[in-house]
């Protein structure tokens, strides 16, 4: 199945409406935070929470989710007491992350977020602090010119010491 | 000790992230006979959506709600 192409604001209001708690993360995070490029998919980071997960996975389900690796119908353990989940929606791909060691984690970066304001929906987005950091983890060659583009942007970044990578 | 769920977002899950990263390239890469009209509209939407939320963060107050 070819992926629609992401559709941020739709799936994000999808989990608004569902009662769901999460943090827009990811290249759409990137581009809120002033640098912009191309993105291909949705990622929302979200709290360890089974309750939280199953809204979660009714928004998907009402997205016409499947799993992306196989297209299997979305099932709770898909989801519940996973690190990750890929599905493919009319929203296009979504990947739902759960929060590492603070600062990573999700209480962390929820404070941290901004507000994207649609008019009719509004919902939580990575600010750059915690953009930063996920990138310093991430250290793939996208995520280090997303670096170079914020410093270019933003001046010096923030330096949050990340566990295992600086301490 | 709170709760917590297992995480790929700490070090020591690069071998995880390689395989993500190629399942995610095979799902996104376009055909090599997508037609360049399609490649045209799909990059005027996804620039479409960049400045959507460059103008959203903007009325969200366009700082971090800390």
């Amino acid at each position: 199945m070819a992926p629609p192409e992401p559709k941020l604001d739709e799936a994000a209001g999808a989990l608004v409406a569902a009662g769901a708690r999460f943090v827009v993360i990811g290249g759409f995070a990137v581009i809120a935070n002033r640098f912009v490029r191309a993105t291909e998919d949705v990622d929302f980071l979200v709290p360890d929470d089974p309750g939280n997960d199953r809204r979660v996975l009714a928004a998907l389900r009402g997205l016409g989710a499947v799993r992306l690796r196989d297209e299997a119908p979305l099932l709770d353990e898909h989801l519940l007491g996973q690190p990750h989940l890929r599905a493919i929606t009319r929203a296009g791909i979504i990947d739902i992350l759960r929060g590492g060691l603070p600062p990573l984690d999700f209480d962390t970066v929820a404070a941290d977020a901004m507000t994207a304001d649609y008019g009719d929906v509004e919902f939580p987005i990575a600010g750059l602090r915690s953009i930063v950091g996920f990138k310093r983890l991430a250290d793939r060659p996208r995520d280090r010119n997303d670096l170079i583009g914020l410093a270019e942007i933003h001046g010096e970044l923030p330096d949050d010491p990340i566990p295992g990578l600086d301490t | 000790m709170p709760f917590r769920f297992n995480t790929l977002l700490e070090p020591g899950h690069e071998a995880e992230w390689a395989q993500l990263g190629a399942e995610k390239r095979r799902a996104l890469t376009p055909a090599p006979d997508t037609p360049v009209g399609e490649l045209l509209r799909r990059g005027q939407s996804l620039s479409a959506q960049a400045a959507g939320l460059l103008r959203a963060v903007e009325r969200g107050g366009g700082s971090t709600r800390a």
